[in-house]
């Protein structure tokens, strides 16, 4: 699987005030997404959740392969794109349709920025899970009271 | 051929109740001389799939391992229990002659039509 850092493609909004960033949390990304990140499907659903040190995401993506699936991470955002192809046969008919198709791209928005050189993404058996570390600067640190 | 017989609930719902049994999502595609329907199978293994024909159901079963989301849950977007769908064969499936295959959480029914139910090319002679 393709986990690609991607650096300076989006100028990063500094303007955001505190408020914002938090009721921002884990929410897909608005609709002011430049075309570079324009994916706002919700597929596929996501399951995210998030300890100490990391966040991490685990979607259901049933008959993919590494290939078939990219993981960009900038900032504090997450994208996972990709492409079910049909099968083309002759005279074949969809006689019912449940299953994706087509291309998807999820953008996902965290609260603090991801280290983006310790992302971490597995599929197995049609599950992908992405380890996302916070940022050094993202951890809490503890200040010494001073006697 | 088939009518999706619903069994369990969307993956969207019961999503924080664990013991929850969910229908998988699947689609059905008629070829020339067979059926084919892909049933999403997410996170589940080979040995914990379980087909059942009886009569005209052909009822999928699947044991899902759990896989705890350890911390704090920030976005919960469907539930992970064990599956289970049932879909009902016409007359035009062979029953003898049906197949399955699981790959990348993704299983494969091949439903091969009767020989009554093929179309048959006729020659001009």
């Amino acid at each position: 699987m393709l986990v690609r850092r991607d650096a300076g493609l989006v100028p990063r909004s500094s303007s955001l005030d505190i408020d914002r960033l938090f009721r921002d949390v884990f929410e897909d990304f608005p609709t002011w997404a430049p075309a570079a990140w324009s994916g706002t499907s919700k597929y596929p659903a996501v399951n995210a959740w998030e300890d100490d040190h990391a966040y991490h995401v685990e979607a259901e993506l049933a008959g993919f392969q590494e290939k078939d699936i990219e993981i960009t991470v900038l900032g504090n955002e997450l994208r996972i794109s990709g492409r079910r192809e049909e099968k083309t046969e002759e005279n074949a008919k969809v006689y019912h349709r449940e299953r994706y198709v087509g291309e998807f791209s999820r953008v996902l928005r965290f609260p603090v920025d991801l280290d983006d050189s310790k992302v971490e993404a597995k599929l197995d058996h049609g599950v992908l899970r992405v380890r996302l570390p916070k940022a050094a600067a993202a951890l809490p640190r503890k200040i010494e009271v001073q006697g | 051929m088939t009518t999706c017989v619903t069994c369990a609930p969307e993956r969207t719902e019961n999503l924080e109740h664990t013991e929850a049994t969910y229908r998988p999502a699947a689609d059905v595609i008629e070829l020339e001389g067979a059926y084919r329907i892909e049933v999403e199978l997410p996170g589940v293994k080979k040995e914990n799939v379980d087909l059942d024909l009886k009569e005209d159901a052909l009822t999928v079963r699947a044991t899902v391992e759990p896989r705890p989301l350890e911390g704090t849950v920030r976005l919960r977007g469907y539930g992970v229990g064990n599956f289970e769908r049932t879909f009902r064969l016409g007359k035009k499936v062979n029953r003898e002659g049906i197949r399955a295959e699981l790959a990348h959480g993704l299983l494969t029914l091949h439903l091969p039509k009767t020989v009554a139910a093929q179309p048959r090319k006729i020659e001009i002679v």
